[in-house]
C-alpha cells in the first residue's frame, strides 16, 4: 500500500502527546526486546531509533486492544487475523499505566463513542442535540447507530 | 520508514463505519492526468482504490498537517490537500459538481484529529454543564460500555482507573495537539479578529486552511493566539468554505468559462 510517507515522517516530528524511552518487542517469534524512543501523536504510534532522526515505524492505533501485561509492561494487540502483539516495557508502573490510558484515548474509535454518549446524554439533560448548533448532526460518524444491522422483519 | 500495512488494511476492511467515500479524480504524482479513484475517508486517512469493486487498497494519504484549498486547474470542480511544509506535496483532486466538492472540502477539513478532540472537549463541557444544572452525578462514559467490551476491541484493561471525563484537568490543546490542530486554531482566532473588516475579495494573510487560489499558504510563525473554542471555530469554517466557494463561482462565471465537459470520461 503506498503512502505519503514523507508527510507521515513530519507528522513524526510534531509536539507528542507522550514520549519516551521504552523497550519494544515485535510480534514475531524470536523478536526481542529492543530500545526505542516511543512517541505518541495523534493516532499513530511513532518509535526511533535512540538518536535518529526518522522513524523506525509507525503503528496506527485504531482496531487494537491495549492490555496490561505485568507491572511494567503493556502490549497492543492488533485485530487483523494474526492479532499481532507489540510488547512494551517501562520503568515505573505510573509510566505503564499512563501510556495505557493515552494510547486508549487517542483512537477514533474512542473518541467517536465518547461523542455519541455526550451528544445522547446531553440531548436527555437539555432536550437539545449539541451538534445541531454547529450543522453537523448528519454526519455519519456521530450517527448512534451506524454499525450495526438493521433487525430482521419479525415472522407473520 | 515502516507503515505496517496490514493494520491499515484492517482498519479500511474492518466493518466499522468509514466517515465519506466515493469516485474522485485524483492527480497522479509520476503520471499527471487525472485518474478516477474510489477514495474512502475513515478518520484521518483517505484510501483510495482502482474502483468500488476492488479489493485491494491502492495507497492511504495521512491527513495531518495539511490545509485543503481550492485549486486552480484545467479541471473543474477541483480542490487540493496542502502539506504546508518545504519538500512535502500537494494532491489534487477533481469532483463532478459542486455540491460534491463543498461536501469532500468539508470532510477533509474535519477529519484531523485536533478537529474531533477539540469537538469532543466541548461536548465534555456541555455533558458537565448540563449534568451541574440537572443535579445529577455525571458519569464517567468507560464505565457504561463495559458489557460491550467483549464486542469492542478497546479494552481498558486494568487502566489509571480512569475518571479522565469526569475530573479532566482541560487539556493544552497548544502543547499536545498535532501540527494541524495548531493551525485550525490558530486560523480561526485570525478569522474571528478579521471578520469584521475583511471585504469579500481579500483573505486574512493567516488562514492556511482555505485559501483562494493565488494566495500562497503563509509561513508557519505568523499566527496569533489559539483559540480553544470548537464552536467559534466550527462556525468560521462553515461560513469561510461557502463564500470561498461562491466567490471562485463568480470569478469563473465573470471569465465565461465555457460549458462543455473538461474531463474526458472516455
Amino acid at each position: 500500500m503506498r503512502f505519503n510517507e514523507k508527510e507521515l515522517v513530519s507528522l513524526s516530528r510534531q509536539p507528542s502527546e507522550r514520549a519516551a524511552e521504552l523497550g519494544m518487542r515485535g510480534p514475531k517469534k524470536g523478536d526481542v526486546v529492543k530500545k526505542r524512543l516511543v512517541k505518541l501523536i495523534v493516532n499513530f504510534l511513532f518509535y526511533f531509533r535512540t538518536d535518529e532522526e526518522e522513524p523506525v515505524g509507525a503503528l496506527l492505533l485504531e482496531q487494537c486492544r491495549v492490555e496490561r501485561e505485568d507491572d511494567l509492561a503493556f502490549s497492543i494487540a492488533f485485530l487483523d487475523e494474526a492479532e499481532r502483539k507489540y510488547l512494551f516495557e517501562c520503568d515505573t508502573q505510573e509510566q505503564c499505566l499512563d501510556w495505557i490510558d493515552s494510547i486508549i484515548k487517542a483512537s477514533y474509535e474512542f473518541m467517536r463513542k465518547n461523542l455519541i454518549f455526550y451528544r445522547t446524554e446531553i440531548h436527555r439533560l437539555t432536550g437539545k442535540d449539541p451538534l445541531e448548533q454547529y450543522g453537523i448532526s448528519d454526519e455519519t460518524r456521530f450517527q448512534v447507530n451506524t454499525s450495526l444491522q438493521p433487525l430482521p422483519a419479525p415472522p407473520t | 520508514m515502516k507503515i505496517h500495512g496490514k493494520i491499515l488494511n484492517h482498519y479500511i476492511s474492518c466493518s466499522s463505519s468509514v466517515d465519506k467515500e466515493g469516485y474522485l479524480y485524483k492527480k497522479g504524482e509520476v503520471n499527471t492526468s487525472y485518474q478516477k479513484r474510489w477514495c474512502i475517508l475513515k478518520g484521518n486517512l483517505l484510501f483510495y482504490k482502482e474502483r468500488q469493486s476492488e479489493r485491494d487498497v491502492l495507497g492511504v494519504i495521512v491527513l495531518e498537517g495539511c490545509a485543503v484549498q481550492l485549486c486552480e486547474s484545467e479541471e473543474k470542480f477541483a480542490f487540493s490537500l496542502v502539506f504546508s511544509e518545504p519538500g512535502l506535496r500537494t494532491y489534487k483532486f477533481a469532483v463532478e459538481d459542486q455540491p460534491s466538492q463543498e461536501s469532500w472540502i468539508k470532510a477533509l477539513l474535519s477529519a484531523n484529529h485536533g478537529y474531533l478532540t477539540l469537538l469532543l472537549k466541548d461536548l465534555q463541557e456541555q455533558y458537565l454543564e448540563a449534568t451541574r444544572a440537572a443535579g445529577e452525578a455525571p458519569a464517567d462514559p468507560q464505565c457504561l460500555w463495559g458489557d460491550t467490551m467483549a464486542s469492542h476491541p478497546q479494552s481498558w484493561g486494568p487502566g489509571p482507573g480512569s475518571t479522565f471525563y469526569t475530573n479532566p484537568p482541560a487539556p493544552d490543546v497548544r502543547d499536545s495537539a498535532g501540527h494541524n490542530s495548531q493551525q485550525l486554531l490558530q486560523a480561526t482566532a485570525a478569522l474571528a479578529k478579521a471578520a469584521n473588516k475583511r471585504s469579500p475579495k481579500l483573505w486574512p494573510k493567516r488562514n492556511a486552511l482555505v485559501a483562494p487560489i493565488n494566495c500562497p499558504a503563509p509561513p508557519q510563525g505568523e499566527w496569533s493566539e489559539p483559540t480553544e473554542d470548537f464552536g467559534q471555530m466550527h462556525e468560521e469554517f462553515g461560513k469561510e468554505v461557502k463564500e470561498l466557494i461562491a466567490d471562485w463561482l463568480r470569478q469563473k462565471q465573470g471569465e465565461g468559462l465555457g460549458e462543455g465537459d473538461l474531463i474526458d470520461l472516455g
